[in-house]
Protein backbone atom coordinates (compact mmCIF):
# COMPACT_ATOMS: atom_id res chain seq x y z
CA UNK A 1 0.00 0.00 0.00
CA UNK A 2 1.24 3.45 -0.90
CA UNK A 3 1.97 5.93 1.91
CA UNK A 4 -0.15 8.69 0.34
CA UNK A 5 -0.68 10.29 -3.01
CA UNK A 6 1.69 9.65 -5.90
CA UNK A 7 3.43 12.77 -7.17
CA UNK A 8 4.28 12.80 -10.88
CA UNK A 9 7.08 15.27 -11.53
CA UNK A 10 8.40 16.51 -14.85
CA UNK A 11 12.05 17.34 -15.58
CA UNK A 12 11.60 21.03 -14.71
CA UNK A 13 10.39 20.17 -11.22
CA UNK A 14 13.05 17.52 -10.55
CA UNK A 15 15.85 19.82 -11.71
CA UNK A 16 14.54 22.69 -9.57
CA UNK A 17 14.33 20.44 -6.52
CA UNK A 18 17.93 19.33 -7.07
CA UNK A 19 19.05 22.93 -7.68
CA UNK A 20 17.50 24.16 -4.45
CA UNK A 21 18.77 21.24 -2.37
CA UNK A 22 15.27 20.00 -1.57
CA UNK A 23 15.32 16.81 -3.66
CA UNK A 24 16.52 14.53 -0.87
CA UNK A 25 13.80 15.78 1.47
CA UNK A 26 10.87 15.59 -0.95
CA UNK A 27 11.92 12.33 -2.59
CA UNK A 28 12.47 10.86 0.89
CA UNK A 29 9.19 12.09 2.32
CA UNK A 30 6.85 11.78 -0.65
CA UNK A 31 6.14 9.10 -3.22
CA UNK A 32 7.59 10.61 -6.38
CA UNK A 33 7.48 9.08 -9.84
CA UNK A 34 8.21 10.30 -13.35
CA UNK A 35 8.37 9.05 -16.93
CA UNK A 36 11.46 7.89 -18.81
CA UNK A 37 11.49 10.89 -21.18
CA UNK A 38 11.62 13.30 -18.20
CA UNK A 39 14.40 11.26 -16.61
CA UNK A 40 16.30 11.52 -19.90
CA UNK A 41 15.72 15.27 -20.01
CA UNK A 42 17.24 15.50 -16.52
CA UNK A 43 20.37 13.73 -17.79
CA UNK A 44 20.62 15.67 -21.05
CA UNK A 45 22.43 18.92 -21.70
CA UNK A 46 25.85 20.43 -21.54
CA UNK A 47 27.00 20.48 -17.96
CA UNK A 48 29.34 23.36 -18.74
CA UNK A 49 26.57 25.59 -20.09
CA UNK A 50 25.18 28.45 -18.04
CA UNK A 51 22.72 27.42 -15.39
CA UNK A 52 23.12 23.69 -15.98
CA UNK A 53 22.10 21.63 -12.97
CA UNK A 54 23.63 18.19 -12.64
CA UNK A 55 21.02 15.58 -11.79
CA UNK A 56 22.98 12.46 -10.91
CA UNK A 57 21.98 8.84 -11.25
CA UNK A 58 21.71 8.51 -7.45
CA UNK A 59 19.33 11.51 -7.57
CA UNK A 60 17.18 9.74 -10.15
CA UNK A 61 17.51 6.53 -8.14
CA UNK A 62 15.42 8.17 -5.42
CA UNK A 63 12.36 8.10 -7.68
CA UNK A 64 9.89 5.40 -6.68
CA UNK A 65 9.13 4.57 -10.33
CA UNK A 66 9.97 5.66 -13.86
CA UNK A 67 7.20 4.85 -16.32
CA UNK A 68 7.17 4.58 -20.08
CA UNK A 69 3.71 5.34 -21.44
CA UNK A 70 2.45 3.16 -24.27
CA UNK A 71 2.16 4.53 -27.79
CA UNK A 72 -1.62 4.51 -27.43
CA UNK A 73 -1.41 6.51 -24.17
CA UNK A 74 0.80 9.09 -25.89
CA UNK A 75 -1.53 9.15 -28.90
CA UNK A 76 -4.47 9.77 -26.56
CA UNK A 77 -2.75 12.95 -25.38
CA UNK A 78 -1.86 13.94 -28.94
CA UNK A 79 -5.52 13.64 -29.88
CA UNK A 80 -6.39 16.36 -27.38
CA UNK A 81 -6.29 20.10 -28.10
CA UNK A 82 -3.15 22.04 -27.07
CA UNK A 83 -1.02 18.89 -26.80
CA UNK A 84 1.27 20.19 -29.57
CA UNK A 85 2.46 22.87 -27.13
CA UNK A 86 4.14 20.29 -24.90
CA UNK A 87 7.63 18.90 -25.18
CA UNK A 88 8.15 15.13 -25.18
CA UNK A 89 8.64 14.83 -21.41
CA UNK A 90 5.67 17.01 -20.49
CA UNK A 91 3.53 15.11 -22.99
CA UNK A 92 4.57 11.68 -21.72
CA UNK A 93 3.95 12.70 -18.11
CA UNK A 94 0.39 13.72 -19.02
CA UNK A 95 0.01 10.51 -21.05
CA UNK A 96 1.00 8.44 -18.04
CA UNK A 97 -1.23 10.46 -15.72
CA UNK A 98 -4.26 10.12 -17.96
CA UNK A 99 -3.59 6.47 -18.74
CA UNK A 100 -2.90 5.54 -15.13
CA UNK A 101 -5.43 3.43 -13.31
CA UNK A 102 -7.52 5.86 -11.25
CA UNK A 103 -6.73 5.01 -7.62
CA UNK A 104 -4.36 5.62 -5.96
CA UNK A 105 -4.48 9.39 -5.99
CA UNK A 106 -1.87 11.19 -8.03
CA UNK A 107 -0.80 14.79 -8.54
CA UNK A 108 1.17 16.38 -11.31
CA UNK A 109 3.91 18.95 -10.94
CA UNK A 110 4.68 20.42 -14.38
CA UNK A 111 5.25 24.14 -13.99
CA UNK A 112 4.78 25.61 -17.43
CA UNK A 113 1.88 27.67 -18.77
CA UNK A 114 1.45 25.26 -21.68
CA UNK A 115 1.30 22.30 -19.28
CA UNK A 116 -1.21 24.05 -17.03
CA UNK A 117 -3.33 24.99 -20.02
CA UNK A 118 -3.30 21.44 -21.35
CA UNK A 119 -4.05 19.94 -17.94
CA UNK A 120 -7.00 22.25 -17.36
CA UNK A 121 -8.34 21.47 -20.85
CA UNK A 122 -7.98 17.75 -20.16
CA UNK A 123 -9.88 18.05 -16.87
CA UNK A 124 -6.77 17.64 -14.72
CA UNK A 125 -6.61 21.19 -13.35
CA UNK A 126 -7.33 20.13 -9.78
CA UNK A 127 -4.60 17.50 -9.96
CA UNK A 128 -1.86 20.08 -10.44
CA UNK A 129 0.47 20.81 -7.58
CA UNK A 130 3.28 23.33 -7.15
CA UNK A 131 6.74 22.21 -6.11
CA UNK A 132 6.53 24.78 -3.31
CA UNK A 133 3.61 22.90 -1.75
CA UNK A 134 5.63 19.68 -1.76
CA UNK A 135 8.61 21.41 -0.21
CA UNK A 136 6.41 22.87 2.53
CA UNK A 137 4.79 19.48 3.12
CA UNK A 138 8.14 17.89 4.01
CA UNK A 139 9.44 20.96 5.85
CA UNK A 140 12.42 21.53 3.59
CA UNK A 141 14.09 24.90 3.10
CA UNK A 142 15.09 25.69 -0.48
CA UNK A 143 18.58 27.18 -0.80
CA UNK A 144 18.60 29.17 -3.04
CA UNK A 145 14.91 29.96 -3.10
CA UNK A 146 12.51 28.39 -5.57
CA UNK A 147 11.94 30.33 -8.73
CA UNK A 148 8.59 32.02 -9.13
CA UNK A 149 6.92 29.52 -11.43
CA UNK A 150 7.40 26.73 -8.89
CA UNK A 151 5.30 28.61 -6.32
CA UNK A 152 1.73 27.84 -5.32
CA UNK A 153 0.77 31.42 -6.18
CA UNK A 154 2.08 31.11 -9.74
CA UNK A 155 0.23 27.86 -10.26
CA UNK A 156 -2.96 29.27 -8.83
CA UNK A 157 -2.81 32.29 -11.14
CA UNK A 158 -2.09 30.22 -14.23
CA UNK A 159 -4.76 27.66 -13.39
CA UNK A 160 -7.35 30.40 -12.95
CA UNK A 161 -6.28 32.08 -16.17
CA UNK A 162 -6.51 28.76 -17.99
CA UNK A 163 -9.98 28.06 -16.61
CA UNK A 164 -11.09 31.55 -17.63
CA UNK A 165 -9.31 31.05 -20.96
CA UNK A 166 -7.23 34.14 -20.26
CA UNK A 167 -4.15 32.27 -21.47
CA UNK B 1 -7.20 17.01 -45.89
CA UNK B 2 -6.06 17.07 -42.27
CA UNK B 3 -2.42 17.18 -41.13
CA UNK B 4 -2.71 13.61 -39.84
CA UNK B 5 -4.26 12.36 -43.07
CA UNK B 6 -1.70 14.12 -45.23
CA UNK B 7 1.23 12.77 -43.22
CA UNK B 8 -0.14 9.22 -43.19
CA UNK B 9 -0.53 9.30 -46.95
CA UNK B 10 2.89 10.84 -47.58
CA UNK B 11 4.63 8.29 -45.37
CA UNK B 12 2.69 5.38 -46.79
CA UNK B 13 3.68 6.42 -50.31
CA UNK B 14 7.31 6.91 -49.27
CA UNK B 15 7.28 3.40 -47.83
CA UNK B 16 5.71 2.14 -51.09
CA UNK B 17 2.77 0.62 -49.25
CA UNK B 18 -0.66 0.30 -50.77
CA UNK B 19 -3.71 1.45 -48.84
CA UNK B 20 -4.70 -2.18 -48.66
CA UNK B 21 -1.37 -3.19 -47.12
CA UNK B 22 -1.59 -0.44 -44.50
CA UNK B 23 -5.20 -1.32 -43.73
CA UNK B 24 -4.11 -4.93 -43.21
CA UNK B 25 -1.18 -3.97 -40.98
CA UNK B 26 -3.45 -1.78 -38.84
CA UNK B 27 -6.27 -4.30 -38.74
CA UNK B 28 -8.63 -1.82 -40.38
CA UNK B 29 -10.30 -4.38 -42.62
CA UNK B 30 -10.60 -2.41 -45.84
CA UNK B 31 -8.40 -0.09 -47.84
CA UNK B 32 -11.24 2.46 -48.01
CA UNK B 33 -10.80 3.06 -44.29
CA UNK B 34 -7.21 4.15 -44.94
CA UNK B 35 -8.51 6.29 -47.82
CA UNK B 36 -10.96 7.98 -45.44
CA UNK B 37 -8.21 8.61 -42.88
CA UNK B 38 -5.93 10.08 -45.53
CA UNK B 39 -8.74 12.26 -46.85
CA UNK B 40 -9.45 13.51 -43.33
CA UNK B 41 -12.96 12.04 -43.33
CA UNK B 42 -12.18 9.63 -40.50
CA UNK B 43 -10.00 10.21 -37.43
CA UNK B 44 -7.34 7.80 -36.27
CA UNK B 45 -8.10 6.45 -32.82
CA UNK B 46 -5.18 6.67 -30.33
CA UNK B 47 -4.45 2.95 -30.64
CA UNK B 48 -4.60 3.16 -34.45
CA UNK B 49 -2.27 6.15 -34.41
CA UNK B 50 0.20 4.26 -32.23
CA UNK B 51 0.00 1.25 -34.53
CA UNK B 52 0.43 3.42 -37.64
CA UNK B 53 3.54 5.00 -36.11
CA UNK B 54 5.00 1.58 -35.46
CA UNK B 55 4.17 0.21 -38.91
CA UNK B 56 5.50 3.29 -40.70
CA UNK B 57 8.56 3.58 -38.44
CA UNK B 58 8.10 7.08 -36.99
CA UNK B 59 7.50 8.53 -33.52
CA UNK B 60 3.82 8.74 -32.67
CA UNK B 61 3.78 12.58 -32.69
CA UNK B 62 5.04 12.59 -36.28
CA UNK B 63 1.43 12.72 -37.48
CA UNK B 64 0.28 15.57 -35.28
CA UNK B 65 3.15 17.92 -34.46
CA UNK B 66 2.70 21.20 -36.37
CA UNK B 67 6.17 22.30 -35.25
CA UNK B 68 7.79 19.52 -37.24
CA UNK B 69 8.19 19.68 -41.02
CA UNK B 70 7.69 15.91 -41.35
CA UNK B 71 10.10 15.77 -44.28
CA UNK B 72 8.13 18.30 -46.31
CA UNK B 73 10.64 21.15 -46.29
CA UNK B 74 12.84 21.38 -49.38
CA UNK B 75 16.38 22.76 -49.18
CA UNK B 76 19.03 24.00 -51.57
CA UNK B 77 22.37 24.34 -49.79
CA UNK B 78 25.49 26.35 -50.36
CA UNK B 79 27.71 23.91 -48.54
CA UNK B 80 31.30 22.94 -49.13
CA UNK B 81 32.33 19.45 -48.11
CA UNK B 82 29.28 18.88 -45.94
CA UNK B 83 28.60 15.20 -45.44
CA UNK B 84 25.16 13.67 -45.70
CA UNK B 85 24.70 13.37 -41.94
CA UNK B 86 25.44 17.08 -41.48
CA UNK B 87 22.98 18.05 -44.21
CA UNK B 88 20.27 15.72 -42.90
CA UNK B 89 20.67 17.02 -39.34
CA UNK B 90 20.49 20.58 -40.60
CA UNK B 91 17.37 19.81 -42.63
CA UNK B 92 15.74 18.39 -39.51
CA UNK B 93 16.47 21.57 -37.52
CA UNK B 94 15.70 23.92 -40.39
CA UNK B 95 12.44 22.12 -41.04
CA UNK B 96 11.42 22.79 -37.43
CA UNK B 97 12.15 26.52 -37.75
CA UNK B 98 10.11 26.80 -40.93
CA UNK B 99 7.27 24.67 -39.57
CA UNK B 100 7.16 26.82 -36.43
CA UNK B 101 6.99 29.98 -38.51
CA UNK B 102 4.28 28.45 -40.68
CA UNK B 103 2.24 27.43 -37.63
CA UNK B 104 2.59 30.69 -35.74
CA UNK B 105 2.64 33.26 -38.56
CA UNK B 106 0.15 31.64 -40.94
CA UNK B 107 1.88 33.31 -43.90
CA UNK B 108 0.05 34.21 -47.07
CA UNK B 109 0.28 31.52 -49.74
CA UNK B 110 0.93 34.20 -52.39
CA UNK B 111 4.44 34.06 -53.82
CA UNK B 112 6.61 36.22 -56.05
CA UNK B 113 8.31 34.60 -59.03
CA UNK B 114 10.47 35.65 -61.94
CA UNK B 115 10.02 34.05 -65.30
CA UNK B 116 13.38 32.58 -66.16
CA UNK B 117 14.38 29.21 -67.54
CA UNK B 118 17.75 27.45 -67.35
CA UNK B 119 18.44 28.22 -71.02
CA UNK B 120 17.92 31.96 -70.55
CA UNK B 121 20.97 34.20 -70.92
CA UNK B 122 23.08 35.62 -68.11
CA UNK B 123 21.98 39.07 -69.29
CA UNK B 124 18.37 38.14 -68.59
CA UNK B 125 19.33 36.98 -65.12
CA UNK B 126 21.14 40.29 -64.56
CA UNK B 127 18.12 42.21 -65.83
CA UNK B 128 15.98 40.30 -63.33
CA UNK B 129 18.39 41.29 -60.55
CA UNK B 130 18.06 44.95 -61.60
CA UNK B 131 14.28 44.64 -61.74
CA UNK B 132 14.08 43.10 -58.26
CA UNK B 133 16.28 45.87 -56.83
CA UNK B 134 13.99 48.49 -58.33
CA UNK B 135 10.83 46.68 -57.22
CA UNK B 136 12.11 46.55 -53.66
CA UNK B 137 13.22 50.21 -53.88
CA UNK B 138 16.66 49.39 -52.55
CA UNK B 139 19.11 52.27 -52.06
CA UNK B 140 22.65 52.73 -53.37
CA UNK B 141 24.00 49.91 -51.17
CA UNK B 142 21.37 47.20 -51.81
CA UNK B 143 23.10 44.58 -49.66
CA UNK B 144 22.36 46.51 -46.49
CA UNK B 145 18.61 46.64 -47.16
CA UNK B 146 17.85 43.40 -48.96
CA UNK B 147 17.01 41.18 -45.98
CA UNK B 148 14.63 43.65 -44.42
CA UNK B 149 13.00 44.44 -47.77
CA UNK B 150 12.23 40.84 -48.75
CA UNK B 151 10.80 40.19 -45.30
CA UNK B 152 8.66 43.30 -45.36
CA UNK B 153 7.53 43.18 -48.99
CA UNK B 154 7.37 39.45 -49.70
CA UNK B 155 7.21 37.80 -46.29
CA UNK B 156 10.43 35.85 -46.88
CA UNK B 157 11.90 34.56 -43.63
CA UNK B 158 15.63 35.35 -43.30
CA UNK B 159 17.21 33.28 -40.53
CA UNK B 160 20.69 33.83 -39.10
CA UNK B 161 21.85 30.66 -37.44
CA UNK B 162 24.92 28.97 -36.01
CA UNK B 163 25.30 26.42 -38.78
CA UNK B 164 28.11 23.90 -39.16
CA UNK B 165 31.17 25.52 -40.75
CA UNK B 166 30.61 23.54 -43.94
CA UNK B 167 27.19 25.14 -44.55
CA UNK B 168 27.18 28.81 -45.51
CA UNK B 169 23.53 29.12 -46.42
CA UNK B 170 20.40 27.58 -47.87
CA UNK B 171 17.18 28.47 -49.60
CA UNK B 172 14.27 26.57 -48.20
CA UNK B 173 10.59 26.15 -48.77
CA UNK B 174 7.82 24.60 -46.72
CA UNK B 175 4.17 25.06 -47.65
CA UNK B 176 3.61 28.80 -47.67
CA UNK B 177 6.99 29.65 -46.15
CA UNK B 178 9.94 30.80 -48.25
CA UNK B 179 13.14 31.16 -46.26
CA UNK B 180 16.80 31.95 -46.60
CA UNK B 181 18.94 30.46 -43.87
CA UNK B 182 22.36 32.06 -43.42
CA UNK B 183 25.32 30.98 -41.32
CA UNK B 184 25.65 34.04 -39.10
CA UNK B 185 29.35 33.29 -38.47
CA UNK B 186 30.20 34.00 -42.12
CA UNK B 187 31.56 37.43 -43.05
CA UNK B 188 28.91 40.06 -43.85
CA UNK B 189 30.11 40.14 -47.48
CA UNK B 190 29.61 36.40 -47.83
CA UNK B 191 26.24 36.53 -46.11
CA UNK B 192 25.08 39.37 -48.35
CA UNK B 193 26.02 37.53 -51.49
CA UNK B 194 24.52 34.26 -50.28
CA UNK B 195 21.27 36.06 -49.49
CA UNK B 196 20.99 37.57 -52.98
CA UNK B 197 21.91 34.23 -54.53
CA UNK B 198 19.28 32.35 -52.50
CA UNK B 199 16.65 34.97 -53.35
CA UNK B 200 17.14 33.94 -56.98
CA UNK B 201 16.39 30.31 -56.06
CA UNK B 202 13.26 31.29 -54.18
CA UNK B 203 12.02 33.38 -57.11
CA UNK B 204 12.68 30.64 -59.67
CA UNK B 205 11.93 27.60 -57.51
CA UNK B 206 9.05 26.37 -59.67
CA UNK B 207 10.56 27.07 -63.08
CA UNK B 208 14.02 25.71 -62.23
CA UNK B 209 14.01 23.83 -58.94
CA UNK B 210 17.44 24.29 -57.38
CA UNK B 211 19.55 21.21 -56.65
CA UNK B 212 19.78 20.15 -53.01
CA UNK B 213 23.49 20.92 -53.18
CA UNK B 214 24.54 23.93 -55.24
CA UNK B 215 27.77 22.25 -56.34
CA UNK B 216 26.07 18.96 -57.24
CA UNK B 217 27.72 18.01 -60.51
CA UNK B 218 25.46 15.00 -61.02
CA UNK B 219 22.65 17.40 -61.89
CA UNK B 220 23.32 18.52 -65.48
CA UNK B 221 21.43 21.79 -65.03
CA UNK B 222 22.83 22.58 -61.57
CA UNK B 223 25.88 24.46 -62.82
CA UNK B 224 23.80 26.55 -65.21
CA UNK B 225 21.26 27.44 -62.52
CA UNK B 226 24.06 28.43 -60.14
CA UNK B 227 25.64 30.68 -62.77
CA UNK B 228 22.31 32.37 -63.44
CA UNK B 229 21.89 32.87 -59.69
CA UNK B 230 25.34 34.44 -59.45
CA UNK B 231 24.59 36.82 -62.32
CA UNK B 232 21.30 37.77 -60.71
CA UNK B 233 22.99 38.35 -57.33
CA UNK B 234 25.78 40.44 -58.86
CA UNK B 235 23.34 42.76 -60.65
CA UNK B 236 21.10 43.01 -57.60
CA UNK B 237 23.89 43.93 -55.19
CA UNK B 238 26.19 45.91 -57.47
CA UNK B 239 24.06 48.20 -59.67
CA UNK B 240 25.80 49.00 -62.92
CA UNK B 241 25.36 52.78 -62.63
CA UNK B 242 26.72 52.85 -59.11
CA UNK B 243 29.70 50.67 -59.93
CA UNK B 244 30.58 52.71 -63.04
CA UNK B 245 30.36 55.92 -61.05
CA UNK B 246 32.78 54.59 -58.46
CA UNK B 247 35.26 53.09 -60.90
CA UNK B 248 36.96 55.91 -62.79
CA UNK B 249 39.66 54.39 -64.93
CA UNK B 250 43.14 55.54 -64.06
CA UNK B 251 45.86 53.90 -66.15
CA UNK B 252 48.51 52.04 -64.23
CA UNK B 253 46.75 52.16 -60.91
CA UNK B 254 46.99 49.47 -58.24
CA UNK B 255 43.89 47.40 -58.99
CA UNK B 256 44.47 44.89 -56.22
CA UNK B 257 44.43 47.78 -53.81
CA UNK B 258 41.37 49.54 -55.26
CA UNK B 259 38.93 46.69 -55.77
CA UNK B 260 38.52 45.91 -52.04
CA UNK B 261 37.70 49.58 -51.43
CA UNK B 262 34.83 49.65 -53.89
CA UNK B 263 33.70 46.20 -52.71
CA UNK B 264 33.45 47.58 -49.19
CA UNK B 265 31.23 50.41 -50.39
CA UNK B 266 28.76 47.85 -51.78
CA UNK B 267 29.18 45.47 -48.80
CA UNK B 268 30.31 42.60 -51.01
CA UNK B 269 33.56 40.64 -51.20
CA UNK B 270 36.49 41.82 -53.30
CA UNK B 271 36.36 38.77 -55.61
CA UNK B 272 32.62 39.35 -56.20
CA UNK B 273 33.34 42.97 -57.14
CA UNK B 274 36.23 41.94 -59.39
CA UNK B 275 33.96 39.65 -61.43
CA UNK B 276 31.29 42.32 -61.63
CA UNK B 277 33.85 44.77 -63.00
CA UNK B 278 35.02 42.16 -65.50
CA UNK B 279 31.47 41.35 -66.61
CA UNK B 280 30.65 45.04 -67.02
CA UNK B 281 33.73 45.43 -69.23
CA UNK B 282 35.35 47.85 -66.80
CA UNK B 283 38.24 45.52 -66.08
CA UNK B 284 39.92 43.05 -68.38
CA UNK B 285 40.15 39.49 -67.15
CA UNK B 286 43.84 39.60 -67.94
CA UNK B 287 44.50 42.69 -65.85
CA UNK B 288 42.36 41.52 -62.94
CA UNK B 289 44.19 40.49 -59.78
CA UNK B 290 43.70 36.91 -58.61
CA UNK B 291 41.23 36.20 -55.83
CA UNK B 292 44.17 35.32 -53.57
CA UNK B 293 45.80 38.72 -54.22
CA UNK B 294 42.52 40.45 -53.44
CA UNK B 295 41.95 38.50 -50.26
CA UNK B 296 45.41 39.41 -49.00
CA UNK B 297 44.65 43.15 -49.24
CA UNK B 298 40.90 42.98 -48.61
CA UNK B 299 39.54 45.95 -46.74
CA UNK B 300 37.18 45.22 -43.89
CA UNK B 301 33.53 45.10 -44.84
CA UNK B 302 31.37 47.38 -42.78
CA UNK B 303 29.80 45.53 -39.88
CA UNK B 304 32.25 42.61 -39.96
CA UNK B 305 32.34 42.40 -36.20
CA UNK B 306 28.63 42.69 -35.69
CA UNK B 307 27.17 39.22 -35.34
CA UNK B 308 23.48 39.24 -36.30
CA UNK B 309 21.08 38.27 -33.52
CA UNK B 310 20.28 34.56 -33.83
CA UNK B 311 17.32 33.39 -35.91
CA UNK B 312 14.89 36.12 -36.91
CA UNK B 313 13.15 38.90 -35.06
CA UNK B 314 9.65 38.06 -36.28
CA UNK B 315 10.01 34.33 -35.65
CA UNK B 316 11.34 34.98 -32.15
CA UNK B 317 8.56 37.50 -31.44
CA UNK B 318 5.98 34.90 -32.45
CA UNK B 319 7.62 32.20 -30.33
CA UNK B 320 7.89 34.54 -27.36
CA UNK B 321 4.21 35.35 -27.61
CA UNK B 322 3.35 31.65 -27.91
CA UNK B 323 5.38 30.78 -24.80
CA UNK B 324 3.81 33.57 -22.80
CA UNK B 325 0.35 32.56 -23.97
CA UNK B 326 0.89 28.90 -23.04
CA UNK B 327 0.74 27.87 -26.69
CA UNK B 328 4.29 26.53 -26.53
CA UNK B 329 6.11 25.26 -23.47
CA UNK B 330 9.53 26.67 -22.60
CA UNK B 331 11.12 23.27 -23.14
CA UNK B 332 9.42 22.76 -26.48
CA UNK B 333 10.41 26.24 -27.68
CA UNK B 334 13.99 25.59 -26.58
CA UNK B 335 14.01 22.23 -28.38
CA UNK B 336 12.75 23.85 -31.60
CA UNK B 337 15.69 26.25 -31.53
CA UNK B 338 18.09 23.48 -30.50
CA UNK B 339 18.98 25.05 -27.19
CA UNK B 340 18.27 24.88 -23.45
CA UNK B 341 15.81 26.94 -21.41
CA UNK B 342 18.71 29.27 -20.56
CA UNK B 343 19.67 29.47 -24.23
CA UNK B 344 16.07 30.28 -25.12
CA UNK B 345 16.03 33.17 -22.65
CA UNK B 346 19.27 34.45 -24.23
CA UNK B 347 17.80 34.29 -27.73
CA UNK B 348 14.73 36.19 -26.52
CA UNK B 349 16.98 38.77 -24.87
CA UNK B 350 18.97 39.21 -28.10
CA UNK B 351 15.68 40.30 -29.69
CA UNK B 352 14.73 42.59 -26.79
CA UNK B 353 12.24 40.21 -25.19
CA UNK B 354 12.12 38.96 -21.65
CA UNK B 355 10.71 35.66 -20.54
CA UNK B 356 8.35 35.84 -17.59
CA UNK B 357 9.83 32.57 -16.35
CA UNK B 358 13.03 32.78 -14.29
CA UNK B 359 15.46 30.39 -15.97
Amino acid sequence: MLPGPVYLLDANAIIEAVRTGTWAAISGGLHIETVSECAQECRRGDEFSTGYVVVSEPDLGRLKAIHTPTGAEVAAVLSRPKSEALDAGERDLMAHAIGRATPPAWLVCSPDKASVKFAVGAGLGDRLMALEEMVVKVGARPMPGLRAHFSAKWLSTQRTDAILEAI
Amino acid sequence: MTRVGHRVRTLREQRRMTQEALAGALGLGHRQTVGSIEAGARRLSPSEMAAAAEVLGVPVDYFTDPFHAAGEAAFSFRAEKADENTLAAFEESGGRWLATYQELAKPSPLRRAIRLKPHDSYERAQAAGDEVRRALRLGPVPATELAEAIEREWGVLVLYVDAPESISGAASRLGGVDAVILNRRESPARRNYDLAHEVFHLLTWDSMPPPRLAQDRREPSAKRIEELANNFAAALLMPEDGVRAQWPQVPGEDLAGRIPGIATRFAVSAPAMKWRLVNLGLLSKKAAPTDAQLTSVAAPVQGRDVLPAPFNNRLIALMHRAVEAGELSVRKAAAILGTTSYGLAEVFRAHGRTLSYEV
